[in-house]
């Protein structure tokens, strides 16, 4: 699900410029799996793979794979489209320093955005 | 070829709302029965410009659409500067009946979506001899929070591009993505803080359960409507709300997101159309 993250981010400009100010690292968790995506000044540096022994992270988004898989989809279906869809029904857990998240909501919205198949 | 001008027209009105004279921007369109159409929470009227745009609907409603004071081309009270706006039930309901009546609208049809669909459940209770009938887009009875009132404190929510992210997955994938955008940029537009200060009326100060029961339906039937998507009011908490008012009719849009009229026009007609009929009909 990860895999081209970077890539696709990099070919995206305009992600860039709405990140511009940030500078974070965050998890996505898929079932177990914990995901370090490290953001430099709006671009997405790396993707770290775990295991992990406390890494330092602002906030995570976890899910089980298969919600992941839903909301991937081009058109997701109700409770999958968006990450606060998924929080709301409990799909997701958004947890850890949600500041960080808010300040930069479009842009990390947008960066999820980019895990989607057609994307 | 002829410039495409939309048959739209806005003026201002000054109109005594609990005490203070406010400007108030609106726009209309059509003639025939009075639809006085309310916008969500931080956004404005241009919301409802696709109904005002639909010779099917204009050719016998007067579709009329205000920003609330605060929002859009509204002003704020004379003093702004020196307060917090907080959106109060009782205000947002006397600012509603006092356009009505400054426009002297003889028995309008009042639609709100989000907030506004949650004042028509009240408006159907205190008002149901003024209106002959509400319809509630995403209107749901009482708060259903999806995100922290912690979050409030964050001085994001005097930001547009904040507000427009906070509801951007409301709209449905598969409404159109001009449209889709059009409607978040409507939240880029607002003033600072008057998202949040909406926020005291959708997430505090709007337990309408109660009222419900007391809605009159032979004299102003409640139509709620709710697209399949909004995890905002979800068609749960609409059905809910509709076996709560007497002759309450629930209709779930399918593939709808929380913007019916403004992200997904061209399906909302589909769902809208039959309903103003049905309200033409018991209006002969």
């Amino acid at each position: 699900m990860l895999a081209g993250l970077v890539v696709k981010a990099r070919r995206n400009p305009n992600l860039q410029r709405l990140g511009r100010n940030c500078t974070a690292e965050f998890v996505i968790g898929i079932d177990d799996a914990r995901h370090h995506i490290v953001i430099r000044k709006g671009l997405v540096a790396e993707v770290l793979e775990g295991p992990f022994k406390m890494r330092p992270y602002s906030f995570s988004i976890t899910a089980p794979a298969a919600s992941w898989t839903e909301f991937c989809k081009p058109k997701p279906a109700p409770g999958f489209n968006d990450v606060f869809a998924m929080t709301s029904y409990g799909h997701a857990q958004l947890e850890g320093d949600s500041a960080v998240f808010l300040e930069h909501l479009r842009f990390f919205k947008d960066i999820l955005a980019l895990l989607r198949k057609d994307a | 070829m002829p410039v495409a001008i939309e048959p739209i027209t806005g003026r201002y009105a000054h109109i005594d709302i609990m005490g203070e004279t406010y400007r108030i921007y609106f726009e209309e369109a059509g003639e025939g029965t009075p639809l006085i159409c309310l916008h969500t929470a931080g956004a404005h009227s241009s919301q409802f410009r696709h109904l005002m745009s639909d010779e099917a609907i204009t050719n016998r409603y007067r579709v009329i659409a205000f920003d609330l004071p605060w929002h859009g081309k509204s002003n704020p009270p004379v003093g702004w500067q020196d307060m917090e706006y907080k959106l109060t039930a009782d205000f947002y309901a006397a600012a509603t009946i006092a356009f009505a009546d400054a426009l002297e609208l003889d028995r309008p049809v009042v639609m709100g979506c989000s907030m506004g669909g949650r004042l028509v459940v009240r408006l159907a209770r205190e008002h149901g001899q003024k209106f002959r009938a509400a319809i509630g887009l995403e209107g749901s009875n009482r708060p259903s929070p999806w995100w922290d009132n912690s979050w409030l404190d964050n001085d994001v929510f005097a930001r547009g591009d904040f507000c427009a992210a906070l509801v951007s997955g409301l709209a449905s994938p598969h409404s159109p993505a001009e449209f889709r955008n059009e409607t978040l940029w409507h939240y880029h537009q607002s003033g600072s803080d008057v998202f949040k200060g909406d926020m005291h009326f959708f997430r505090t100060d709007s337990q309408f359960e109660a009222d419900g029961a007391a809605v009159d339906p032979s004299a102003c039937k409640v139509f709620l409507m709710t697209g399949e998507y909004d995890y905002s009011c979800t068609p749960a908490d609409t059905e809910r709300t509709a076996k709560t008012i007497p002759g309450a009719e629930a209709i779930i849009m399918r593939e709808m997101g929380h913007f019916p009229m403004s992200e997904h026009p061209e399906r909302f007609r589909e769902y809208i159309l039959p309903v103003l009929d049905q309200i033409a009909r018991m209006s002969d």
